[in-house]
């Protein structure tokens, strides 16, 4: 049982950097599109002339730059929710652990598993940015590009919430059939 | 009452369940951390689910988990272990 919390705190730690780490190269990519197509329309549209080169060389590095650390910040603020789960496969390590301790470390672990499940939710606007940006790139049609991405948005957002509802009410049914069962 | 808290019945188990012999009111009291009327609440509650009993042949009140009490907290266990090997990746 201490294996399993140990393996699954590990698992969790693990893809939690490497969704981390994706996620930061996906904005910081977003980002630097971004202030191009910002830099050619503004070229196309307003001022029919190139911005200074050296504020769009800057914008290209400091905007990612910004972007990539504001989502470092708030994926590391995520990761506090399996703090408590590693003080209770710490606890159960040392063999001291009661039923109760147990029952915190299922709840801890699936605590950890819904924050998981709601990060899909985040991750199905990042799905949607990218479907946007590909076909409003590559397809060069803006207004098709955001109705892709706005229904790549909502495909993932809608599959990411039934799965998190469906483990929420699974646990809590299985917890309430164990307290009829006693 | 309605719906007692897993945690709280966890505890009693586990408390009567590792002791392994009769304990007084007072000591189970003290172990599970919980003032008078919550505990003789819970207590009704296990003693009502005949998940705990008053031992036999001893002096003064003293409780023992039932044999329906020990298959409870191998019933908890099991759930415990169940359920986190079901949530592993």
């Amino acid at each position: 049982m201490v294996q399993e919390a140990e393996e699954w705190y590990a698992y969790l730690r693990k893809k939690h950097d490497d969704e981390t780490r994706t996620e930061i190269v996906v904005v910081a990519l977003v980002a630097f599109v971004a202030v191009l197509i910002g830099a050619a329309l503004s070229f196309a549209l307003v001022f029919h002339t190139f911005v200074n080169l050296t504020y769009l060389l800057i914008g290209l590095v400091l905007i990612p730059a910004a972007a990539g650390v504001a989502t470092w910040a708030i994926r590391r603020r995520r990761r506090f929710t399996f703090a408590e789960l590693g003080s209770l496969v710490a606890k159960m390590k040392s063999g001291q652990a009661s039923a109760e301790d147990g029952l915190r470390l299922a709840d801890a672990m699936h605590d950890a598993l819904l924050a998981m499940k709601k990060g899909k939710m985040d991750s199905a606007f990042t799905n949607g940015v990218v479907a946007f940006l590909l076909v409003a790139v590559f397809g060069l049609n803006i207004a098709v590009g955001l109705l892709t991405g706005a229904i790549v948005y909502l495909y993932f957002r809608f599959e990411a919430l039934r799965d998190y509802e469906n483990e929420s009410r699974r646990y809590e049914e299985s917890k309430k059939e164990l307290l009829q069962s006693l | 009452m309605d719906r007692p808290d897993l945690y709280v019945v966890a505890r009693f188990l586990d408390v009567l369940y590792g002791n392994g012999q009769p304990m007084k009111k007072t000591n189970i009291q003290m172990r599970v951390g919980l003032n008078y009327a919550r505990f003789s609440q819970y207590l009704e509650w296990l003693l009502a689910h005949g998940l705990v009993q008053l031992a036999a042949g001893q002096e003064g009140d003293r409780y023992e988990l039932s044999p329906k009490g020990i298959e409870s907290y191998h019933i908890l266990v099991d759930w415990i272990r169940g359920t986190l090997h079901g949530m592993k990746p």
